[in-house]
């Protein structure tokens, strides 16, 4: 008797068979994608959930803090005096170098009132706190501590004192998530540091960018610099992207892959500026 | 050969346990391995909790989880429960045609069904691409299966002391 029982339930179709569940589930969770993909409901939704994922970010970021107020207090005395004095020394010299660049900023507004020339550089800077994860279930992404009420916008363009480091994809009320340059499908209009290449640069999930076919003839060196070209109207023009430190060729001898180093990593920083943008 | 007690309060208590450590584990970044080659902590504990005993985390059960994982840390609604469902599905039949009894045998469908699940959100993720970092993939696929045993491993010993 129990054998049939078991010989019964063991059939693909019989009537506890749950494959029409299978089907019907499955077809909701196709409909969920698709809905999701078009209409960006996980966006909306997502922010409304801040409150859930706050204690988890909350408990992520506990070890790193207590690590950090550990090493706060441990730290000697000397060594704090002799990291005072350090930056005492950087802060001088930045102040040296802001007066050259005030004059050059003032001589520049003249010559381009001269010239006719608007100004569209938006040098508006907003300043935020990295707060750890700095990936989601794989994906590469930086959270930082500035949202909607600080004024960041959808899109705006995010770099560190290093170079840039991405664009803000998702903005909370209190948080932004950021993608990372790095990321996979992630493009920048690219220019060489001489203004002669202009280009385009990709993230593909590896550490290091790409140019997928750049000519030839172009005269790109290894140790080049790459900076943004501005003609995206996102990145404003001039913040470094990355270093050549491989040119290889491909199959057609008309063209060569060119990869990058970025300038900035996300374990390198902990503090990024977010440019606030008219074009998002 | 391991026999699978019928499921109790404990298992329901180390199943949902084990899930709120997996949202945990999947925001934390682990030095020396890119981000891309990260384990899919999720999908180790789906196959670990549909090996365990999908008679008591019925569809309905999987695909709630899955729905929630997607809202809490997906990238796209129904991405994970469209895996979570399909996993199971897989099981389903295999369990139907195959007596799946010792633990090797339950391992071994277990790898198969991680590898399967991988490819599944592989495909449905909004970032998927043919000419993504290759190696990223490989090692995500070592690091998920490792993970899936270590899950199965700790559910293998909180069995036997019931």
């Amino acid at each position: 008797m129990a054998k049939k029982t078991e010989n019964k339930r063991l059939r693909l179709f019989t009537q506890e068979s749950p494959t029409f569940l299978f089907v019907i589930l499955i077809i909701c969770s196709i409909v969920l994608m698709s809905l999701d993909h078009r209409y960006h409901m996980h966006t909306h939704l997502k922010q409304k959930i801040v409150l859930v994922r706050t204690p988890f970010q909350w408990i992520i970021n506990a070890p790193s803090r207590l690590i950090a107020s550990i090493d706060y207090y441990l730290s000697e005395q000397n060594k704090l005096q002799q990291q005072i004095l350090l930056l005492k020394t950087e802060a001088n010299l930045f102040q040296l170098n802001q007066q050259k660049l005030r004059l050059l900023e003032n001589e520049n507004r003249e010559l381009r009132k001269v010239l006719n020339i608007k100004n569209v550089i938006k040098n508006e800077i907003i300043v935020g706190e990295i707060v750890l994860p700095s990936h989601s279930n794989g994906v590469s992404q930086i959270l930082i501590n500035k949202g909607l009420d600080d004024g960041i916008s959808l899109g705006s363009p995010v770099m560190n004192n290093q170079g840039l480091v991405g664009q803000v994809v998702r903005v909370d009320k209190n948080l932004s998530t950021i993608k990372n340059i790095t990321s996979n499908n992630f493009a920048i209009s690219a220019v060489s540091e001489s203004g002669a290449i202009s280009t385009l640069i990709f993230g593909n999930g590896s550490p290091y960018l790409k140019i997928y076919r750049l000519p030839a003839y172009e005269k790109l060196v290894v140790g080049d610099y790459l900076l943004t070209s501005g003609l995206d109207q996102i990145y404003p023009k001039g913040i470094k992207i990355g270093k050549v430190i491989k040119i290889i060729p491909t199959n057609n001898i008309q063209f060569n892959e060119i990869i990058v180093q970025p300038m900035t990593s996300p374990e390198s920083f902990s503090q990024v500026m977010i440019i606030k943008s008219d074009n998002p | 050969m391991i026999k699978y007690q019928p499921s109790n309060n404990k298992q329901n208590i180390y199943a949902i346990g084990l899930f709120l450590l997996t949202l945990l584990f999947s925001q934390i970044n682990i030095p020396f391995i890119s981000s891309g080659s990260l384990p899919d902590y999720l999908v180790a504990w789906s196959v670990g909790v549909m090996l365990l005993n999908n008679k008591q985390y019925g569809i309905l059960t999987i695909f709630f989880a899955g729905l929630i994982a997607d809202i809490l840390i997906g990238q796209i609604i129904g991405q994970y429960a469209f895996t979570f469902i399909l996993t199971y599905a897989i099981l389903f039949f295999i369990q139907k045609m195959f007596a799946i009894q010792s633990y090797k045998q339950r391992t071994i469908t277990g790898i198969i069904l991680v590898i399967v699940a991988l490819l599944t959100t592989n495909i449905t993720s909004t970032t998927y691409q043919t000419n993504f970092h290759e190696t990223s993939i490989v090692l995500k696929l070592i690091t998920t299966i490792i993970t899936f045993l270590v899950y199965q491993l700790i559910i293998y010993i909180k069995l036997k002391e019931n």
